[in-house]
């Protein structure tokens, strides 16, 4: 480990640091109040209200009712429970084929994973394509749904997986454009979106309105890691992934982890009450870390690309904390060990597929050339940043990475 | 610890130790994602790769073979669906914790095999329940009601024989008697970290060295790809915290508990119309099966209740459901009338006083009501 004091955390898409209200709304809960909530015994009662009171918050955060908030073990847990949920409530329908599986070509892993298992199970699986600023083309869309609904007579509606705001390179989703072709085309579809990236910045309740699920992370908010919700919109046909105990009226059994819980609940209250001046607030240190970051890196690496971001059109539809540059000739992995080195905590995609250096689905699926896709570099701010981090990141990045670079020639990006 | 209270429900959950309280805290702080080269992920790589060699010791398996979840119940469910891949039919006895039947009947056919009226399996019948495309046999280390444990030395060798993957829930086991995974020889092994002291939505799978089982969650290459999802950092480094010091006091506390149990076994003759059920040598040390011959257990856990004393009626983690406990029933025991009390590591002598100075009021109480 270097001996280094980290001077900017620049990774907060991957994870972000627990706000001190959070750890202070789930230290009761690891001291007297133990107690499974199920229980019938005294002490269970308080731990029961009090993931009441969390569930309270996160249905706000999400705008579900409180009953169809669903806590799981994060997102990951999330999204595969919606997936192989809706899948599998058709799948126990007598006589009835597999639902068409239908995602975005740049979903998280967990998404697209679960959907490649659900295609080898024999589930009609429809990959959509994205533009270059990774929007899913409602045409496209329509033609999915077209091509699934005439499948077969009796066919299940059905799941459509679009997430609201990409993880590695942070493009929001026009998900109303996309609802209002369900409504049209196949108005029995099941949607989803993985709303993990989208919690802590954009206004979910509204904009995730036309899903039936919704997935979502406390971590990525300030909450603890391994917590998660999966919002069920009553009447979505779902089975469980997890069964046994019941809890969570019966939609995913598990001994629920109250601390985690009510320390999620605390973080998304604060994520909602204080969004709005967030995302302004750290807008405005992205956009300076932006503009800083490509005048020194395109002078030392000519071809240096802010990803899904076009001259002349802004930053509107990319997530206020996002900043992801693809620089030719630069080895990613040897990037971030720079970086490392120099106090700066970055990554090259998202958190998934972090270790390993192969290239990334996301940008392949952006249409990035494999050569510039291999030199990405993935800048995330969250609530803790300051101008000191920002500072600290535009006094080093650059020289990190012209370190790093071996000049190329790439095609132009399409 | 809330004053006045007697806590005595560790089979359902036990109070998180104040070395995983102290671990869970420390690791709040560690900001990164694990899977970073960054200084803040090698910090949270750390902790998750200490705690998993603390719950390796605790176990007897190689650091490698541990694989974290978020409890049993996840890891159960993980074997049923990735178990299903090698045959479409899954054995499971009869007296399996709820999560057990439900996911393996979820991703297969499902034989049952039955048990006697102290709630144990014989070793032939769960052999013969095995089939030419029987996937798993799923069978726990001890009942989570009754206490009774499984012959699991003649049941895993015979079955690993034939190739049949052996699952051994041993929720109530891991913490609470000595667990030795290579010794046990079973494919994949379950266990919850709150049931011992560390903390809720923590817990593992074992998978034996050399076995490749389809990943329940996809979508990350966490735990050797076997289960995707951010590694829960501060609640895997509690339970780290708890395996080490469960196991440090392993033997003690399973002496405790047992002459803590047995003290309570000892007071059952004295008092009118209670009765033991489950395996009276074959057990568990931590828990005891109370049955009534003529009150409500709802009736009699309120009332011990009021007196200060948590016990649990039935088995339902979920307690909303007053449904008939599976494992009563099986056994053939009048399955409504059963009151289950469980002792832990902060479990001392004053709380089963309490029990046993509250119980015949109770139940003299309940009885002067219906005359």
């Amino acid at each position: 480990m270097t001996p280094t004091e980290p001077v900017a955390y620049l990774d907060h898409a991957a994870s972000t640091p627990m706000r001190p209200e959070a750890v202070e709304a789930m230290l009761p809960f690891l001291a007297g109040h133990h107690g499974n909530p199920s229980g019938s015994h005294a002490a269970a009662r308080v731990a029961r209200r009090a993931v009441d009171d969390a569930r309270d918050a996160v249905a706000a955060l999400l705008g579900a009712a409180p009953g169809e908030v669903v806590f799981t073990s994060g997102g990951t847990e999330a999204d595969v429970t919606a997936l192989s949920g809706v899948a599998a409530a058709s799948a126990d329908r007598p006589g009835a084929p597999p639902a068409p599986v239908v995602v975005g070509a740049i979903e998280h892993a967990a998404v697209r994973d679960t959907a490649r298992a659900l295609g080898a199970a024999g589930h009609p699986l429809h990959v959509l394509p994205v533009d270059r600023r990774g929007r899913v083309d409602p045409a496209a869309l329509s033609g999915a749904l077209t091509g699934a609904a005439t499948g077969g007579t009796g066919a299940a509606p059905a799941v459509v997986s679009i997430a609201l705001a990409n993880n590695e390179v942070g493009t929001i989703q026009p998900l109303d454009d996309l609802a209002e072709v369900l409504v049209r085309v196949a108005p029995d579809a099941v949607l989803h979106t993985d709303a993990v990236q989208a919690a802590a910045w954009l206004d979910v309740a509204t904009l995730a309105a036309p899903a039936a699920l919704v997935s979502a992370s406390a971590h990525k908010l300030g909450g603890p890691k391994g917590v998660g919700a999966l919002v069920v919109r009553a009447g979505t046909p779902f089975a469980p992934l997890l069964h046994g105990g019941g809890q969570e009226r019966g939609r995913r059994s598990g001994t629920p982890n109250v601390a985690g819980i009510v320390a999620f609940g605390a973080a998304a209250a604060i994520a909602v009450a204080e969004r709005d001046e967030r995302a302004v607030r750290v807008a405005a240190l992205r956009d300076r870390l932006a503009d800083g970051l490509l005048t020194a890196l395109v002078a030392r690496a000519p071809g240096t690309v802010e990803t899904v971001v076009h001259p002349g059109e802004g930053r509107a539809h990319v997530l206020p904390g996002h900043l992801h540059l693809c620089i030719p000739g630069a080895a990613a992995e040897e990037v971030l060990f720079l970086l490392d080195t120099a106090g700066v905590a970055a990554s090259a995609a998202s958190s998934c597929s972090s270790g390993a250096a192969k290239p990334s689905a996301v940008l392949a699926g952006l249409g990035v050339p494999d050569a510039l896709a291999s030199g990405s570099l993935r800048l995330t701010l969250g609530w803790s940043t300051t101008d000191a981090e920002v500072d600290h990141a535009l006094a080093v990045v650059a020289d990190a990475v012209a370190r790093a670079v071996t000049p190329i020639e790439v095609e132009p990006a399409r | 610890m809330i004053a006045g209270r007697h806590y005595l429900d560790h089979a359902s959950t036990a109070p998180l130790r104040p070395e995983a309280r102290d671990a869970l805290i420390a690791a709040l702080g560690t900001v990164g994602d694990p899977g970073r080269i960054h200084q803040e992920g090698m910090e949270a790589r750390y902790a998750v790769e200490r705690a998993r060699e603390q719950v390796a010791a605790l176990v007897g398996a190689r650091p490698r073979e541990v694989v974290f979840t978020s409890g049993a119940t996840e890891s159960i469910a993980a074997v049923a669906f990735g178990a299903a891949g090698r045959g479409a039919h899954q054995v499971v006895t009869a007296v399996e914790h709820s999560a057990v039947p439900a996911a393996a009947g979820r991703h297969g056919e499902v034989s049952v095999v039955g048990v006697d009226g102290l709630g144990r399996v014989a070793s032939d019948d769960v052999l013969d329940a095995v089939r030419p495309d029987t996937a798993v046999v799923h069978v726990q280390w001890g009942n989570h009601e009754v206490g009774t444990t499984q012959p699991l030395d003649a049941i895993v060798g015979p079955l690993r024989e034939r190739g049949v993957l052996v699952h051994v829930d041993a929720a109530q086991a891991v913490g609470r008697v000595p667990v030795d995974f290579r010794a046990l020889g079973a494919d994949l092994l379950s266990f919850s970290g709150h049931k011992f002291g560390g903390p809720a939505g923590s817990g593992g799978l074992l998978v034996r060295r050399g076995l490749r089982i389809d990943p329940l969650l996809v979508g990350g290459d966490q735990e050797r790809a076997r289960r995707a999802g951010m590694e829960a950092v501060a609640v895997v480094a509690g339970l780290g915290a708890a395996a080490s010091a469960a196991a440090t006091g392993l033997e003690d506390g399973e002496v405790a508990a047992r002459r803590l149990t047995d003290r309570v076994l000892a007071a059952v003759p004295g008092l009118d119309g209670v009765r033991v059920h489950g395996d009276p040598d074959g057990r568990l040390p931590h828990l005891v099966c109370l049955g009534f011959d003529d009150v409500e257990p709802q009736a009699v856990l309120l009332g011990l209740d009021r007196a200060g004393v948590a016990c649990h009626s039935g088995s339902a983690c979920s307690s909303e459901s007053l449904e008939p406990s599976p494992t009563l029933a099986a056994m053939g025991v009048d399955a409504l009338r059963s009151l289950r009390v469980s002792v832990g590591w902060d479990t001392t002598d004053a709380d089963v006083d309490a029990l046993l100075a509250a119980l015949p009021e109770v139940l003299a109480g309940l009885r002067a009501l219906r005359r």
